[in-house]
């Protein structure tokens, strides 16, 4: 065998040497074994010499040899024809598509020569058969979510802090994109281990941060260049909201009506007022001075304080003003109005 | 060996040619190691044909173990949301099967599969180099997006899944993932630790011995003149690639006494002028 193959080398023709892939030794096998084929048949004369006849097929021509969509089995292993990303290759692909703008009175070119079609991304080595291969390789790899956090309540239940950060894959001159160092912190308060006090600090130190309707503090970070650093700052930033709020500086004492979040009625002129409208008609219907404390106890003076701080709390809505109506005709004695 | 390795691919070629898809894998061993192949060019289309075959058979050459399991705890992600952008909607409809297909195998459970709405960048500009003010023409380019959303993934199984989407990314597609990470509150927020400072100095002269010992550092990069420093001098935002400057040396423990957390005030040694920015008391005891 190796013989012969030194005396094809050693011919040395023309065709030969344009065709690199073709050169060595495997192209003896490939036209050995291709009985049916169309290429150079055997030139070869009975005397043993290995003188060329008659050139049969043109120079330069590179469609030497069969397709290989012509020899392709029905049942072969499409992930061995394309197992990575490649240009389509119209020998490889055995579909006879079509693509392009069609001249006048013409199909849409072939594939053959196509560029449109090799221009465009193709999808032919993620097959589902490949899929399949590759993710049953890969599962050794993946492992299982606990069972016992199957709903989000028991996730943020044991896992109160969520972490939001932003990976980009993109191609360009760079890798990297400055927005991926951005993490957002998101924890609920009600989780933290918070007095009153300490809640209603914390809420004025956070200001915009927090939500009110969801009781979520965000913490946004981004003014560190990594994103390892900007999660650290987070956490840190944190632990420092939380041991401040616990703390009762000397100037607390100073704070105003105008600065509490909600209404409190006990020292108001609300309250002030009822007592004094209920004294007034005690002394009215001449019975004996009943003690403060009672008077503030009783039922109706109860439900006039709900509604008040309804009303102050949650703004005017239907509902509060029929309350605070209710509770003042009862205070009043006014049961005959509607 | 070259004749051995010749006369195999010989007759492995041969068993392609009969259609046989599959190879044995002894064989193949035996026959071919990779860098074999690259250095002998012959075989080098032999190679390209045998395809995943190989591949898989050489995940076993020499028994090498490929799953290291480690002893720390995985992280969890409640969600993470993949969008991706193309020009092409055509090409993101089949990333979409590909991706969807791919979540199924390794059983990740998908929350939803959407399309956003396209955005169009259109613009107006001059057709001619010089004057011509009247003749424009139009240009514009559509952006495609396409977001796969999946709940409860741990970290290993969003690593493999996140590589072997993006190892297969189109040309042209850009990709953005949005990662959840849930975990747990840390430990230095369970309790106020006011109450477990000892009774004898105020916070504050606490807090700023702690300070004398710490390295000055001030995590906002700015460095202000009304505060009074540690040691009376500038401080300088602290660069390292590693990440956060690493915790100086805790304070010797008879002045702490029972302080309850040694890392929160370690790490974070700003954390004491932060909470006292002037403190006319310390420079008083005259440190």
């Amino acid at each position: 065998m190796a013989v012969t193959v030194t005396s094809f080398c050693a011919a040395g023709s023309y065709a030969w040497a344009m065709l690199p892939r073709l050169r060595g030794a495997w192209t003896l096998a490939l036209l050995q074994s291709a009985a049916n084929s169309t290429a150079v048949p055997q030139n070869r004369s009975e005397s043993g010499g290995t003188h060329w006849r008659r050139r049969e097929v043109p120079r330069h021509n590179r469609l030497l040899g069969i397709p290989r969509t012509k020899k392709m089995p029905v049942d072969q292993d499409w992930s061995n024809v394309y197992p990575v990303a490649a240009s389509f290759k119209p020998s490889v692909v055995p579909l006879p598509i079509r693509m392009g703008y069609p001249m006048k009175k013409r199909a849409p070119p072939s594939k053959e020569g196509n560029l449109e079609l090799i221009k465009i991304p193709n999808f032919l080595h993620l097959t589902p058969g490949a899929v399949k291969k590759h993710c049953a390789a890969l599962k050794n790899f993946c492992t299982v979510w606990p069972t016992a956090l199957d709903s989000d309540e028991k996730c943020e239940q044991h896992f109160p802090v969520e972490i939001d950060t932003v990976d980009y894959v993109s191609a360009g001159p760079s890798i990297r994109n400055p927005k991926a160092r951005v993490v957002t912190l998101r924890v609920k308060l009600s989780k933290l281990n918070l007095d009153d006090h300490a809640k209603k600090k914390l809420i004025k130190l956070v200001g915009e941060r927090y939500s009110k309707d969801t009781d979520i503090l965000t913490i946004t970070t981004d003014r560190c260049p990594l994103r390892r650093q900007n999660y650290d700052y987070g956490i840190y930033l944190l632990t420092v909201l939380y041991h401040e709020s616990w703390k009762t500086e000397k100037w607390e004492s100073e704070k105003t009506d105008a600065d509490m979040e909600e209404y409190i009625w006990e020292n108001t002129c609300s309250q002030k007022n009822v007592l004094d409208t209920l004294l007034r008609i005690k002394a009215a219907e001449k019975i004996s001075d009943v003690p403060r404390e009672e008077l503030l106890a009783s039922e109706i003076v109860e439900n006039y304080k709900n509604s008040v701080v309804l009303l102050k709390n949650e703004g005017e809505t239907e509902d509060n003003m029929s309350k605070y109506k209710e509770s003042v005709k009862k205070l009043l004695n006014l049961q005959g109005f509607q | 060996m070259a004749a051995a390795a010749w006369g195999g691919a010989r007759l492995l070629w041969g068993r392609l040619r009969q259609g046989s898809g599959t190879l044995p894998g002894s064989y193949a061993v035996r026959v071919a190691p990779k860098q074999y192949l690259l250095q002998n060019k012959n075989l080098m289309w032999i190679q390209f044909s045998l395809g995943t075959d190989l591949h898989t058979v050489f995940q076993s050459y020499g028994n090498m173990p490929l799953v290291s399991i480690s002893d720390e705890p995985d992280t969890l992600y409640r969600r993470l949301s993949v969008l991706v952008k193309g020009h092409d909607k055509a090409v993101l409809d089949s990333y979409e099967y590909f991706a969807v297909l791919a979540a199924e195998e390794l059983g990740l459970s998908i929350e939803k599969v959407y399309e956003p709405p396209r955005k169009i960048e259109r613009m107006t500009l001059l057709k001619s180099v010089h004057i011509y003010k009247k003749h424009r023409v139009q240009y514009e380019m559509r952006t495609y997006y396409r977001c796969l959303e999946l709940k409860h993934l741990t970290g290993s199984t969003a690593n493999v899944y996140l590589e072997y989407i993006q190892r297969n990314l189109p040309e042209g597609v850009a990709m953005e993932v949005k990662k959840t990470k849930i975990e747990k509150l840390p430990e230095h927020i369970q309790k106020p630790i006011w109450d477990t400072l000892p009774q004898l100095f105020p916070v504050s002269v606490v807090l700023d011995k702690i300070c004398s010992h710490a390295t000055p550092v001030i995590v906002d990069g700015v460095t202000s003149e009304k505060e009074e420093t540690c040691k009376g001098q500038k401080t300088y935002y602290n660069h390292q690639a590693e990440g956060f400057p690493p915790p100086p040396p805790p304070p010797p423990p008879e002045q702490l006494g029972n302080l309850a957390s040694d890392y929160f005030l370690g790490a974070y040694p700003a954390l004491g002028k932060k909470l006292h920015g002037l403190n006319r008391t310390a420079t008083a005891l005259g440190r």
